[in-house]
């Protein structure tokens, strides 16, 4: 069965690159706009992954992933957040927070998948 | 069949494994057992043949096997082993190849080993 | 991806527009914090974005604006007209940019203005270097990794925190990551692992001893390890390289390994060498090391010799040692290669009777790579027994466990190997025999102590040569027979008379019979009565045969005797009046003349005196009622029945001949006494006999009064 990874992200292109490139290599996906929308989908829908954006409206990364960590049906899964280079405070506290790991903003589609896979295991 | 336990008639507790040990479903895996060993001298696990097992799954029953150990009970299993936990015990390189001082010198009926 | 460039343009233009109204108020309010992180965080989705959907222009130009508002951002900076001007340029070249197909040439130089006028701007000419927008997430395999000829070998111990499981970190997949890299032997260490009451469930416990043979550097394990190295304790060391002058095939002694991991002090390595034994056991004995530890390191050990050693040899050895084969296409083989001896045995025939010497000669040629080829293609068939061993192992834990006992079960012999037919076949005799010394053999722990034996009880399994056979000896420390009792029940059931003169042998084969079973109670495993006759019946369909020893109060030891394969065997071709028969080669001794004085002088009975031993002999004319004149001079067959030596006698003994097995139709498969036929080279066919059923049934007619 297809693994089923959300992608947290409030730009709409890099939602639809991450969810392009994740249903080339043969994953499901399921997209959140923001990080309360992220949340709210999770709490019902088990999923085998998180990938998440860290500055996002309506509760942040950080926030997504405290939150995922704090609840039942998806507690245990690997969240990998989106980060940029300048971002190297951001990407300690999501570690504090929980994050399994990070991607470092831009990306190639190639990498994206190394890092996923790496990730799934 | 879920994670759960039930007692025979000479005591024996049986632990059905469920579909899952994995870390989801490890405290309350562990809370059984830890009761199970509590309450009886022979603690058995009958697995779900498609059940998955992770870390977490393998280091209850190593944990389960150390405390019936110590105590002087048994903590095995009934049935065939499940493909799930050959798997992940070649793939961590959990199997033994001697015996486990923990339990008592024994050859470890979950990782093998001998003497 | 068309439709998400498509999106990236849409988006990026919502950011311009927002960058414009944030950097027009800007004007208004220089000092607004909040207006200055907007302007930057527009800037930096714009260049991360653009990245990734292949504006790489736009990535490298947003960039260098984005760096300077980051300082605006940090207070290194102030807002100041030109550098809003300058800005604005941006977002309209930006804008120009997103116009451009990608691939396509731009015009570089309002950019390159822009940037250098915003550079001018920079106080402390602290203006970090071009573009480094290409800074990969994490390595990919080829990409940044510098092919290194040189393999190595790393001793790599991995020590997760505890909440690394917490933290959706699959440690598997990150040892598994390692496998790929090269030759891994992992070895997961147990020895933290608490008691249940004191266990965390989600805590990580277990850590790993990786030993790791890669041609990739360092930096490829620690790649692995990228996204938890401040969750994990990670000691990467270099154990051996590839062209070290030391060529030797040795590696370093135990217990430097172990001192080099901090497993063990020098100090104590030495109080431990000085008493002589092996180092890895001793150490476990005194407890200084867990074996757990010693045996990580052991591997450790192995791994590098086994890379030595490979690394010494020819690099084309590393093309596969063995390949897979679907079974049927062996047996297909064997097959043919059965069609094959028999058409040979044609040729051979026909040759003979040609008498052209070259012919002959080219015949012979054949028959002699015939051979050849069918000893090859059977062999391809052998397989170790030990396979089979194994599940006999877990029935025993099973079976013993359900009964209460404390039975360990010892192997030896494993590697010995016999056809895989054969195998397949020793199967069920096995469990039989195995189930029926763990439930009647062995007894309960409490009547061992009792009797002065250890509390738990053994059985052995094991296999070794002998001749064309394979031994197969499960022998059990157990209570022994009963031999008073079976003789008891075997006369109740009137298996043998109550005055016979038997050895002991005779009545524990007994217990072979059909039905028979003397245990009081029937329980779960076995006392029904059928299985041992299973065993006898499984055993003779092999061609095989069975002995029994036993010693009260010490155990019983079960002998199978199994020939090595079932398709082929070297036989004896003999003729009774027109028929032809074949004997197993394996249990004949001789052949002596039987002449009509010798039979007159017996008497009537059918004895012979061999240089002084009288050997009785089965008249096999009589016995398939072939009535035909009978020669003045006939053959005895001589053989060797479980110890016994009888006689068959026959017309002619025409020579040894290569069988090839084929069963009988359904129809024959009853008759007593043949086992088989097989086809001749002139195409007729001949029976092959099985003497040892054949000397039991006359014995039984004989008993029976006949």
């Amino acid at each position: 069965m297809a693994k089923l990874i959300m992608t947290a992200d409030d730009s709409a292109s890099v939602r639809q690159m991450v969810a392009f490139t994740l249903k080339q290599n043969g994953y499901d996906v399921v997209e959140a706009v923001d990080g309360k929308d992220a949340l709210n989908k999770l709490n019902v829908q088990k999923v085998d992954m998180l990938l998440t954006d860290l500055n996002m409206p309506n509760m942040d990364g950080i926030g997504l992933i405290k939150g995922v960590r704090a609840g039942a049906l998806n507690k245990f899964i690997p969240i990998v957040m989106l980060t940029t280079e300048s971002q190297d405070s951001r990407k300690a506290e999501g570690k504090a927070a929980g994050a399994t790991g990070w991607i470092v903003k831009p990306f190639k589609p190639e990498q994206l998948i190394a890092v996923v896979k790496k990730v799934l295991g | 069949m879920q994670l759960n336990s039930s007692v025979r008639e000479n005591g024996e507790i049986i632990i059905t494994s469920g579909d899952r040990l994995t870390i989801e479903s490890a405290s309350e895996f562990s809370r059984i057992v830890k009761e199970s060993l509590e309450t009886s001298y022979l603690v058995a696990i009958e697995f779900e043949p498609a059940v998955e097992i992770d870390i977490t799954g393998v280091q209850i029953l190593c944990s389960s096997c150390k405390s019936a150990a110590v105590s002087g009970k048994v903590f095995t299993y009934h049935g065939p082993q499940p493909q799930a936990l050959a798997e992940i015990i070649t793939a961590c390189g959990a199997e033994r190849h001697s015996v486990c001082k923990h339990n008592n010198e024994h050859t470890c009926i979950w990782f093998g080993g001998g003497k | 991806m068309e439709q998400a460039i498509a999106t990236y343009k849409e988006e990026a233009g919502e950011l311009l527009a927002e960058l414009e109204t944030s950097l027009l108020e800007l004007e208004e309010t220089p000092e607004d914090n909040d207006l200055i992180n907007r302007v930057f965080r527009a800037m930096h989705t714009i260049k991360g974005s653009g990245a990734m959907f292949g504006f790489d222009e736009i990535a490298t130009f947003t960039h260098e604006v984005e760096t300077v508002f980051d300082m605006v951002r940090n207070g290194k900076m102030t807002v100041t007209k030109r550098l809003l001007d300058l800005t604005l340029k941006s977002r309209d070249h930006i804008a120009y940019l997103l116009g451009c197909p990608i691939g396509e040439e731009v015009d570089r130089s309002p950019g390159d203005e822009i940037i250098s006028g915003l550079r001018q701007l920079v106080p402390q000419l602290e203006m970090p270097q071009k573009g480094s927008t290409e800074v990969p997430a994490i390595n990919l395999p080829g990409l940044s990794e510098e092919e290194l000829s040189n393999e190595c070998t790393w001793r790599i111990r991995f020590r997760p925190l505890p909440n690394i499981l917490i933290c959706g970190t699959n440690p598997i997949s990150l040892i598994n990551e390692l496998r790929e890299l090269g030759t891994a032997h992992v070895v997961a260490q147990f020895d933290e692992i608490p008691q249940i009451d004191e266990l965390v469930a989600e805590n990580c416990y277990i850590y790993w001893d990786i030993i790791l043979t890669t041609s990739r550097g360092e930096d490829a394990i620690k790649d692995v390890f990228i996204f938890v190295e401040d969750d994990c304790d990670i000691k990467i060391e270099l154990i051996d390289k590839s062209g070290l002058i030391d060529r030797d095939e040795g590696y370093k002694k135990l217990g430097d390994i172990l001192v080099e991991r901090g497993d063990l002090s020098p100090v104590e390595m030495q109080k431990v060498l000085m008493l002589q034994k092996r180092f890895g056991e001793l150490l476990v004995e005194q407890g200084i090391v867990s074996p757990e530890k010693v045996q990580s390191a052991l591997v450790e050990q192995q791994h590098v010799k086994g890379v030595r050693k490979e690394r010494g040899e020819a690099p084309q050895a590393e093309a596969a040692a063995s390949i897979r084969v679907p079974a049927e296409r062996l047996d297909q083989l064997i097959n043919l290669v059965g069609e094959m001896v028999t058409v040979q045995a044609h040729l051979t025939q026909v040759s003979m009777a040609g008498g052209d010497p070259t012919f002959i000669a080219i015949s012979e040629e054949v028959e002699r790579l015939t051979n050849e080829l069918r000893d090859t293609a059977l062999n391809i068939r052998m397989l170790p027994i030990g396979s089979t061993f194994s599940k006999f192992k877990r029935l025993v834990r099973d079976l013993s466990s359900e009964l209460g006992k404390e039975i360990d079960m010892e192997t030896f012999g494993g590697d010995t190997e016999l056809d895989k037919t054969v195998i397949e076949k020793l199967n069920d005799p096995l469990v039989h025999i195995i189930r029926n010394s763990i439930d009647h053999g062995i007894e309960m722990p409490e009547a061992r102590k009792a009797a002065g034996k250890p509390s738990n009880g053994t059985v052995y399994l094991g296999a070794e040569h002998s001749g064309d056979s394979v031994l197969i000896t499960i022998r059990d420390n157990g209570g022994g027979l009963d031999r008073d009792t079976i003789r008891a029940k075997a006369i109740e059931k009137g298996l043998i008379s109550a005055t016979a003169e038997i050895s002991d042998r005779e009545i524990y084969a007994q217990i072979f019979a059909p039905g028979f079973s003397t245990a009081a109670k029937v329980t779960s495993v076995s006392g029904r009565g059928v299985g041992m006759d299973v065993v006898k019946r499984g055993i003779d369909g092999l061609r095989g045969s069975i002995s029994v020893d036993s010693v009260r109060g010490t155990g019983t030891t079960i002998t199978l005797k199994i020939p090595l394969t079932l398709a082929i065997i070297d036989s004896l071709l003999v003729k009774i009046g027109k028929d032809h028969f074949v004997l197993p080669l394996a249990a004949i001794e001789e052949c002596v003349e039987l002449t009509r004085e010798d039979i007159k002088n017996s008497h009537g009975r059918n004895l012979a005196n061999v240089r002084g031993v009288i050997i009785p002999y089965i008249p096999l004319r009589q016995h398939f009622l072939i009535t035909d004149q009978r020669p003045e001079i006939e053959q005895i067959v001589i053989a060797d029945i479980h110890g016994t030596k009888v006689g068959f006698v026959v017309d002619h003994v025409v020579g040894e001949h290569q069988t090839v097995i084929k069963s009988l139709g359904k129809m024959y498969r009853d008759v007593r006494g043949v086992s088989g036929a097989t086809i001749l080279g002139d195409g007729t066919v001949a029976l092959i006999l099985d003497m040892g059923v054949l000397l039991q049934s006359v014995e039984e007619l004989e008993n029976a009064g006949v």
